[in-house]
């Protein structure tokens, strides 16, 4: 008699939503608000065109870089930590949840830095419409990055203790699909609001 | 004796997660390439858009997992990024020669 073990659980395409599904509300809700204030930005850029391109040519596109890849690696190592529950294995998934949740702090400490040298530069909210935007878009999704990594450290401590297994791991791809909206806005904000001109 | 089912390559498993973070690296990399280089113009925009559409499509499909959920969740957010990205755009292509 075979006894049979998956590495991956394989899901059919008619699987239902990961996670919870309060926190795909609040993920629509939050991308709605996301999509609408990256319209407004392009659209107050139509009559500014000059202006925006001044002000976004003094963007440290560096740490706009480094900070896309931070997210992105985050994200990915939240994908691997779900993998990892999936089959069971509650250390390894802590592990990769701990290590996505730093590389948010990354994230906080280069846009922090990135602020600071706006704010020494004498830039603020009432400088120009791209700076309000600038400050204002990047300050909002700041804040969504430490929510997400609150939620990915109790999720990685809550792992740790075995509080989650095989069967039972809603609340890790919970925390992850709110991660992974992070990652997402970021993706669109970057090349909008450093690159395209 | 154990028999293993491997699904390695399905949407959730690591090589799709690996290719996927491997895409999303040289895309953000040609991204700073364009950003460093000031280049500009309705067919950069549209390459940028491109890309972030791509970008977004990943994310969405395969590390939030949602290619492998019902038609109508997949399509919502698959929507949400083309009816965004195309505005954007719209927004940038109606400016040019301005």
């Amino acid at each position: 008699m075979h006894a049979v073990t998956e590495t991956a659980q394989p899901k059919s395409r008619n699987a239902n939503l990961p996670g919870d599904f309060a926190i795909w509300v609040f993920i629509f809700s939050e991308l709605m608000v996301f999509g609408i204030f990256f319209l407004a930005y392009a659209f107050t850029r139509s009559n500014n065109v000059d202006l925006f391109n001044a002000s976004q040519a003094t963007l440290n596109q560096t740490a706009g870089l480094v900070n896309t890849l931070v997210l992105i690696t985050s994200s990915y190592l939240v994908v691997r930590a779900v993998q990892a529950i999936r089959r069971g294995d509650s250390i390894r998934c802590s592990r990769f949840l701990w290590m996505a949740g730093s590389m948010g702090a990354v994230f906080l400490v280069i846009k922090v830095v990135e602020f600071g040298e706006k704010f020494s530069a004498g830039i603020t909210l009432s400088t120009n419409t791209f700076y309000m935007f600038y400050l204002s878009l990047t300050f909002f999704h700041f804040l969504h990055v430490i929510l997400g990594m609150v939620i990915l450290f109790a999720v990685a401590l809550k792992a740790r203790r075995g509080g989650y297994s095989a069967n039972d791991h809603q609340g890790v791809e919970t925390g992850g699909s709110y991660w992974h909206m992070v990652d997402l806005v970021w993706v669109i904000l970057f090349p909008l609001v450093y690159v395209v001109r | 004796m154990q028999k293993t089912i491997s699904t390695e390559k399905s949407l959730d498993g690591p090589f799709a997660a690996n290719m996927t973070w491997g895409v999303l690296v040289v895309m953000t990399l040609v991204t700073f390439v364009i950003a460093e280089r000031g280049l500009s113009g309705i067919y950069i925009v549209s390459f940028l858009m491109m890309g972030m559409l791509i970008k977004g499509h990943l994310i969405v499909d395969v590390f939030m997992g949602l290619g492998n959920v019902k038609r109508h969740w997949r399509w919502l957010m698959r929507g949400y990024l083309l009816v965004l990205i195309g505005l954007i755009f719209l927004a940038y292509w109606l400016n040019v020669g301005n």
